[in-house]
């Protein structure tokens, strides 16, 4: 069909240009803003249409000034550049140092695990875990029942009792002494017991090491030392070795690991907030199939979301949020502005922000308008001809009103409501809508309320049959004009 | 009911509550005042309307927004405030996604700053761009539109280099730039086509318009009519299989046989080539899609 386009081309040309001597006005800014913003009744719409149809202006105009849609859409997305950034320059060494920073807060949960698990887990565990708090004498008794295994893997920390046994150490001896190289804690083991040697080699890879490195190195000493704080007075004093672990099962370690627990963790990342900390590099996806454990996960998935929340998270404006939350119709209109518009009539706590409402709250029932400053207040609108009435976040719910007729419009301002429907139907409250009267209008009144506009005790009144009423005194007598 | 001397009562009511509505007190503006700008908006559009269009034209208004820069023009400084606050970031972001360039964005949007704040002056009195917003659409969408009339203005090849707002007020719309003669095509195939075309709605028209000679994408198209991009893209479809169809019709019913007919739309099709392109770079130069050809 290339040809025809071709041809379409040559006399679309020809054709446009003779109509456009004869086309004559241009319409307005106005007209074809509001035109874009699909404002025009439909008259004056088709004219506007007409008119474009044969001038390439103003359709240049049109084409220029609609919302760069896509862009608003990506903006989410780009702006985190100083992300992509910083990856891109510091992956080669950050990229290092962050999966080992990774492993670090991975080693550092191994560590607390049992020290966290408490004296129930020993107990359940009749093998007794010797990382729980409480090594009772008969651990120390089944240990010295294995010194082959305990003794190589001990024999750094062989130097004194006194002098505390390197954290890392003690736990890579802990973790490798049940020998037990099959199970999962036997997998994890090496890596529980690595961070102080990755951790050199971090910081001979990183000239500076980043500060989440040495927070989490910081976290590791800290709860060792609680750890062996509470279980000192069980060490063995003297030139004898540390009581040698117990082979524990490994349901009992990953039992013990309980997602509350990972929350202590959350305060790592929080470095990143300043937007500076190399924290970033937390990012590199995670080895979630690695250990296949759900607590891991949970720990990585924090951590990401809180590197990543002052970047991309995307901002949700309250506008898009009342237009999901509160809209029982979907917006057709891609627009959010536009997606403002709405069968919704807001009620405004004060009257100081009923002046935002100004364009939509008084138009006609198909175009009430709700700004976001006014989500906390009761709202009204009108669906399927039932008055629905909504508290903040709360759902639509239909409003106990006096009289069953089909509603075709609402209007509120505080605690005024007043809601018209078909057959020149009209009820009104004072108190946002706990009680209602019956209006009735002036003998003669037809047609279904399109529109009610009211200030104070001023009402008007439009029906679907062109009529005008209007009342000076909140709805007691009408006068048609 | 007739707009007499004094209005009805019914207006009155209106025009307060949408005083009220507007806010345009906030802003330094009078009842008075506003019901002078209700006034002049129902004059422009609606030049003698009864009072019950002239109440559904103000209904429909953008209140606030009106309020707001028609408080601008008169020289509220809560107003002025109030603007900036909410649009001086925005026009230069407007400016740039118009421009898709920095410098010229800046430049664009401070000179319709100038206007708007109103550095020309009539009979001693600073005017307003402002005064020209009649609230018919959301006023960024107006600065959007004004914008984009600026810049269309500024790099069209004519001589007219005065704003398109001032021309309006002075009573003369520019008509389009002389795309010259278009070069002649086979008398039967011009007619059926142009015939064709001529049956088709006028949305219809803006789109092939839009799409074939203007180079739109199918989503600015999209946008410029208010419907999805795939709506676009069936109807286009839609319209080129239809178009085809009577064109064939229309050939046929001017003598032709089918095979004529067809050959007659591929031959001439190819005879066109040269001439196509000479009419699209008048199109182009016409619409200024050719940065280069822009000139100030």
């Amino acid at each position: 069909m290339s040809e025809l386009s071709n041809l379409l081309r040559q006399r679309l040309g020809a054709q446009t240009s003779a109509e456009n001597n004869g086309a004559g006005v241009h319409p307005d800014a106005d007209t074809l803003t509001a035109y874009s913003e699909q404002l025009l009744p439909r008259a004056e719409r088709q004219q506007v249409v007409k008119h474009l149809a044969g001038c390439a202006d103003c359709r240049q105009v049109l084409a220029l000034s609609q919302v760069e849609l896509a862009e608003a859409a990506t903006q989410p997305v780009l702006q985190p550049v100083p992300v992509s950034w910083w990856r891109r320059v510091l992956a080669p060494t950050f990229g290092v140092a962050g999966l080992v920073a990774t492993m670090a807060v991975i080693a550092l949960l191994m560590v607390q695990n049992p020290h966290k698990s408490g004296p129930q887990q020993a107990n359940k565990d009749s093998v007794g875990a010797p990382a729980s708090g409480q090594q009772d004498s008969e651990a120390k008794a089944s240990a010295a029942a294995q010194p082959e295994t305990a003794a190589n893997n001990a024999a750094k920390p062989e130097s004194t009792a006194h002098n505390r046994p390197d954290s890392a150490d003690r736990d890579s001896y802990r973790a490798t002494g049940p020998g037990t190289g099959t199970s999962i804690a036997g997998l994890t083991g090496p890596k529980a017991g690595a961070p102080n040697r990755i951790a050199s080699l971090a910081t001979l890879a990183t000239p500076a090491p980043p500060p989440v490195l040495a927070a989490g190195l910081r976290k590791q000493d800290f709860v060792n030392n609680a750890f062996f704080d509470t279980s000192n007075e069980d060490l063995i004093v003297g030139n004898q070795l540390p009581s040698a672990p117990q082979p524990m099962k490994s349901e009992a370690r990953f039992n013990a690991a309980t997602p509350g627990q990972i929350g202590s963790f959350s305060d790592i990342p929080a470095n990143a907030v300043n937007g500076k900390s190399s924290v970033a590099i937390l990012t590199p996806e995670p080895p979630k199939e690695h250990f296949g454990l759900s607590w891991e996960k949970t720990v990585i998935k924090g951590a990401r979301h809180v590197i990543r929340s002052p970047f991309s998270a995307p901002a949700i404006s309250s506008s898009s949020l009342t237009a999901s939350a509160m809209l029982a119709t979907p917006p057709k209109f891609s627009d959010s502005q536009k997606a403002a518009e709405s069968a919704v009539a807001a009620a405004p706590a004060k009257t100081d922000s009923a002046g935002f409402a100004g364009s939509g709250a008084f138009s006609s029932a198909s175009r009430h308008s709700l700004s976001s400053a006014e989500t906390a207040a009761a709202l009204w609108k009108v669906a399927d001809g039932k008055l629905l009435k909504s508290f903040a976040q709360s759902a639509w719910e239909e409003a106990r009103t006096p009289a069953a007729f089909e509603f075709t419009t609402v209007n509120a301002q505080g605690g005024q409501v007043w809601a018209g429907g078909t057959n020149a139907g009209l009820i009104h409250s004072y108190d946002g809508g706990n009680t209602w009267d019956l209006v009735k209008l002036g003998d003669g009144a037809s047609g279904a309320i399109v529109s009610i506009l009211f200030s104070g005790n001023h009402v008007q009144v439009t029906t679907s049959d062109d009529q005008s009423w209007s009342s000076a005194d909140g709805g007691k007598n009408w006068a048609r004009n | 009911m007739s707009s007499g001397p004094r209005p009805a009562e019914g207006v009155v009511i209106t025009v307060r509550a949408l005083f009220e509505k507007s806010g345009g007190e906030r802003y330094g503006l009078t009842l008075h005042a506003f019901e002078i700008v209700l006034e002049q908006v129902a004059a422009k559009y609606l030049p003698g309307a009864s009072n019950q269009q002239k109440l559904d034209l103000w209904r429909d208004l953008k209140l606030e927004e009106l309020a707001l820069a028609r408080a601008c023009a008169a020289g509220h400084d809560a107003a002025w405030s109030a603007f900036l606050t909410r649009f001086r970031e925005k026009l230069y972001d407007i400016a740039r996604g118009i421009t898709k360039e920095d410098s010229s964005a800046r430049d664009l949007a401070d000179s319709l700053y100038a206007d708007l704040y109103g550095t020309s002056e009539r009979e001693g009195k600073r005017v307003s761009r402002l005064n020209f917003y009649m609230g018919r659409g959301s006023l960024e969408g107006w600065l959007r539109t004004v914008l984009a009339q600026e810049f269309v203005n500024r790099y069209r090849k004519t001589k007219r280099l005065v704003s398109l707002e001032e021309q309006a007020e002075d009573g003369v719309q520019f008509s389009a730039a002389d795309p010259g003669p278009t070069a002649p095509v086979d008398g039967r195939l011009a007619a059926a086509l142009d015939e064709a075309l001529g049956q088709l709605a006028d949305e219809d028209r803006l789109v092939l318009a839009a799409y074939y000679l203007d180079d739109r994408t199918l989503t600015e198209i999209g946008r410029m009519i208010g419907v999805h991009e795939s709506t676009i893209s069936r109807r286009l479809e839609k319209l080129l299989k239809g178009l085809r169809k009577g064109i064939m019709a229309g050939l046929v019913h001017r003598g032709m046989n089918r095979g004529q007919a067809e050959e007659a739309l591929e031959a001439d099709v190819r005879y066109l080539q040269i001439d196509i392109s000479k009419k699209l770079q008048e199109n182009r130069s016409a619409t200024f899609q050719q940065q280069n050809k822009g000139s100030s």
